[in-house]
């Protein structure tokens, strides 16, 4: 990515949100917000024991670019950064992290809120839930 | 003409694999591969209308052309985040 004011990955290793915000931040931002979205330990009552990722790994690094793009395109961000990880995560650990630097904090929550939606929407990435009796990819975004 | 499926998370389970080359006449679509894929992995089928298809890494649609060497993807609901 040519830009140097974002950056979007694709990891199968911890994301390491400090070291993101700590990109992202800069001299003209007023504001550093995070979106960190993590593996809960049950869904509909039934308990997760472990949640696996994988992703159409061209296209998706393609996707994250577009929305750390149309980010700092649509609000006045100085620093973007979009981390999806892949393979098995256990209960508790970051799925995502979407972090934004903008002069103005109402311009980061609105560039955040966005970059999100995007991203359940459009990233070609795919979760497999993994219950104590059985595994079942799942289907709707949630 | 030869061309690469690519199938992610239940469509790689429906097909029994997540990359498969198929060989069709030419001039055929995305729509056209699809059909014959669901003819011989029936499982593809309950998928159906949910499943979106990208030709060489681009959203396609059905009657989108399909070339020699092409790289079809099947794409179930995404469910990243």
């Amino acid at each position: 990515m040519s830009d140097p004011r974002l950056f979007a990955a694709l990891t199968t290793q911890p994301i390491d949100v400090p070291a993101l915000a700590a990109r992202v931040a800069g001299p003209a931002a007023g504001a550093v917000l995070s979106f960190v979205g993590t593996v809960r330990d049950s869904k509909q009552g039934r308990r997760v024991v472990c949640i696996e990722y994988e992703a159409y790994e061209p296209k998706a690094r393609r996707v994250l670019e577009r929305i750390a793009s149309e980010m700092c395109a649509q609000w006045p961000a100085t620093g973007v950064a979009i981390v999806h990880r892949l393979g098995r995560l256990e209960v508790g650990e970051a799925s995502i992290a979407i972090l934004v630097a903008t002069p103005h904090r109402a311009d980061g929550f609105a560039a955040l809120r966005h970059g999100i939606e995007a991203v359940k929407r459009d990233l070609p990435v795919w979760k497999r839930e993994h219950f104590e009796d059985g595994a079942v990819w799942v289907q709707e975004g949630s | 003409m030869t061309i690469t499926v690519l199938a992610f998370a239940a469509a790689r389970d429906a097909l029994g694999a997540a990359r498969v080359a198929l060989e069709l006449h030419a001039d055929s679509t995305a729509g056209a591969a699809l059909a014959l894929l669901v003819e011989r992995h029936p499982a593809l089928a309950a998928l159906g209308p949910s499943l979106r298809l990208a030709v060489n890494e681009e959203f396609a649609a059905t009657h989108t052309p399909l070339h020699a060497g092409a790289t079809l993807a099947l794409l179930p609901p995404v469910s990243g985040g």
